[in-house]
């Protein structure tokens, strides 16, 4: 039994001495990177096109957002990971309160002009674990509904239906949607 | 292609008649043979799971597989087996069959929040292997050999139930109808502590240490009638009261409390998104056996008096069986959608060995019965193959696999080896629970020996139904 346990811990420790330390935990005591990507995860086994919902089971981390698929207007598809947003140390900087929040009528005098801004329609596949099929194609795009409709992304908890609906009201009637801590 | 065979089972039985002792081989086997393990995904593709082992049963297949779980996992499910064995004996088939349905599985996997690689532990309790059987036979042996009178030659038994006279001569010789069942039951439980950790990019090396805890109990009735009047008069001699000799019973329980340890190493690399591989190092398992060996019988005559044993025979001991190594390769493809894995794990058999626990078994028997092991097993090499198809558009999974357990006895044919057929299905529901679903189909031959060789054999046609469901929560 001693030879057998002896074996077993030089082969562990000798794996890490040859390999080093690849792996870095995340210290619950420092704020998480908030930058994109900023967990390095090995290679994806599972591909979206072959496997759909079974991605998001296999590949994404607990701790890191869920990652979102949008297909691109060639048909290929695009794996982003947003922003951390749930360990609680990712409130929305006061520059971008600023903009979106100030008045409650900001945004709504800003689609009341006639602007050029058309952007391309993409279609975005929200992997979430609720929304494994839904495929929002966004309404063609007019001059009076789609300035500033920016291609953010949300993860799989956020209040995607509101953000693809393409509908001025819903979108900015209230403020509600931006207001207090109830975005992650 | 029998002659090792009947090499081991005279020995079996001339171990079990020479002293109340009589572990062998078998007993090693019965612990040393791979199960079917506890994870309907993997059975469903053969158990070629190996190179995967992306779930918590990278417990039993690989534990470096954890290193690939980024969810917390909670996972569970049962298994239900049909044991059915067709036993030809003297030219008479029997057919018997018996079922079992367990808990298979209980499991928790914490992956730790990391800014690169991944660190993740995991508790499961899981069975490893279900240790259901059953034999039954019913023939007329014509020849002059029957168990009375092989007990005759090494126990007082016979003797016990007036079925010999004051001197141990009996006119038992022969002919007499034999029948009787085998009932077996129980299984290997393991409660294991998993860890693993992403050593280099890609590259997971993890391990794990388990503790053994397990029972089995194996019941064996035994009849000879005379059914052909062969024997009028009396069968101890001067004992009037055993005129016309009608049967002899002997029944043997053997039970098992089985305890223990083993630690498994694994390792697996995954190659971008094509392909995984995966190496394991099972450790010797040491299981500790206290085993209560319970002996009783009875004779009956034409005159209505009956005789019984008393519990003389029972016999309590205590001692270790410790496996061999076992050493495990595999591959897994991953192919526009389409899994493609293999594996195969070398054994050697006859490193398999009795350890004297000082309580019950002498050192010099227990090195007769390692001597006969070596003697009588062999190194094999296992193989499965196995295929999972995502459809991705509604999260269904087809699996398919086929798996080789060779036997373990030297010379034996393949017809011997232990073949599954398997299948399976799995479903996601809502994004986070995995539902699957796997059907085992086995086959194999075996025989086995009242007493002597190849004088009371049944030559058995074992047909294995196994069907698993494993439910797995990740969130």
């Amino acid at each position: 039994m001693k030879t057998t346990i002896k074996l077993f811990a030089l082969v562990f420790v000798m794996s890490f001495y040859f390999t080093g330390c690849y792996t870095v935990v995340w210290n619950p005591n420092e704020e998480f990177p908030d930058t994109e990507n900023s967990y390095e995860s090995s290679s994806d086994f599972y591909d979206y096109d072959y496997y759909g919902g079974y991605v998001n089971y296999y590949e994404s981390p607990w701790w890191v957002s869920a990652p979102v698929y949008i297909t691109l207007p060639d048909g290929t598809t695009e794996k982003r990971i947003t922003k951390e947003r749930t360990n609680g140390n990712n409130t929305r900087s006061t520059g971008t309160e600023n903009m979106r929040n100030s008045s409650g009528r900001g945004n709504t005098d800003r689609n009341s002009g006639t602007t050029n801004n058309i952007t391309t329609p993409t279609t975005t596949t929200n992997s979430g674990s609720s929304n494994t099929s839904n495929v929002v194609t966004p309404p063609p795009p007019t001059r009076n509904t789609n300035s500033g409709n920016t291609s953010t992304t949300n993860s799989s908890t956020s209040t995607s239906n509101t953000r693809n609906s393409g509908s001025n009201e819903s979108r900015n009637s209230s403020g509600s949607r931006n207001s207090g801590s109830g975005r992650k | 292609m029998f002659k090792h065979i009947l090499k081991i089972f005279s020995a079996i039985i001339l171990l079990f008649v020479t002293t109340t002792n009589a572990q062998n081989y078998n007993d090693a086997i019965r612990l040393g043979f791979p199960g079917l393990g506890s994870n309907a995904r993997a059975l469903g593709m053969g158990n070629a799971f190996n190179a995967l082992s992306d779930d918590a049963s990278a417990s039993y297949f690989n534990p470096a597989g954890f290193g690939l779980i980024k969810k917390m996992e909670l996972s569970g499910g049962l298994s239900f087996t049909n044991f059915d064995n067709t036993t030809t004996f003297f030219g008479n088939e029997t057919n018997d069959n018996t079922t079992n349905t367990s808990l298979h599985r209980v499991s928790f996997v914490l992956p730790f929040p990391t800014y690169q690689g991944s660190l993740v532990f995991g508790l499961s309790y899981h069975n490893s292997k279900d240790l259901t059987g059953v034999v039954k036979f019913d023939g007329f042996n014509d020849g002059n050999t029957s168990r009375i009178k092989f007990l005759n030659e090494n126990s007082n038994i016979p003797y016990d139930l007036f079925l010999t006279d004051s001197n141990y001569n009996t006119p038992i010789n022969g002919n007499l109808n034999q029948s009787g069942n085998i009932l077996n039951s129980g299984g290997i439980d393991n409660w294991t502590f998993s860890g693993a950790i992403e050593v280099q990019k890609n590259l997971f090396i993890g391990g794990n240490l388990t503790i053994v805890n397990g029972s089995f109990e194996s019941n064996n009735d035994y009849y000879e009638d005379d059914t052909r009047n062969a024997y009028p008069g009396e069968t101890a001699a001067g004992e009037p009261q055993t005129t016309d000799f009608k049967t002899f019973y002997l029944n043997n329980t053997l039970k098992w409390n089985i305890g223990g340890w083993d630690a498994k190493l694994g390792f697996l690399y995954q190659y971008e998104d094509v392909a995984r591989f995966g190496a394991t190092v099972q450790f010797p398992k040491t299981f500790t056996i206290d085993e209560e060996f319970l002996v009783s019988g009875k004779s009956e005559f034409g005159t209505g008096q009956v005789y019984t044993l008393g519990s003389d025979y029972n016999d309590k001991v205590a001692y270790d069986i410790v496996t061999p190594f076992e050493l495990n390769g595999a591959a897994a493809v991953n192919l526009n959608g389409i899994i493609v894995s293999a594996e195969a794990t070398l054994i050697d058999y006859s490193q398999l060995k009795f350890k004297d626990s000082n309580d019950g078994l002498s050192a010099s028997y227990v090195a007769d019965v390692n001597k006969e092991i070596k003697d009588v097993l062999r190194t094999v090499l296992n193989y499965n193959l196995g295929f999972e198809y995502t459809v991705p558009t509604i999260g269904l999974r087809i699996r398919g696999g086929f798996m080789n357990q060779a036997s373990a006895f030297k010379d034996d044919d393949s017809e011997f080896n232990h073949k599954y057929l398997t299948g399976g299905l799995g479903f996601l529901a809502d994004g986070n629970i995995g539902i699957d679903v796997a059907y085992a189909y086995g086959w194999w031959k075996d025989i086995g020996d009242n007493y002597g060789s190849n004088v009371s054999r049944t030559f058995q046609d074992v047909k294995v139904h196994n069907v698993m469901l494993t439910t797995t929560l990740r969130f």
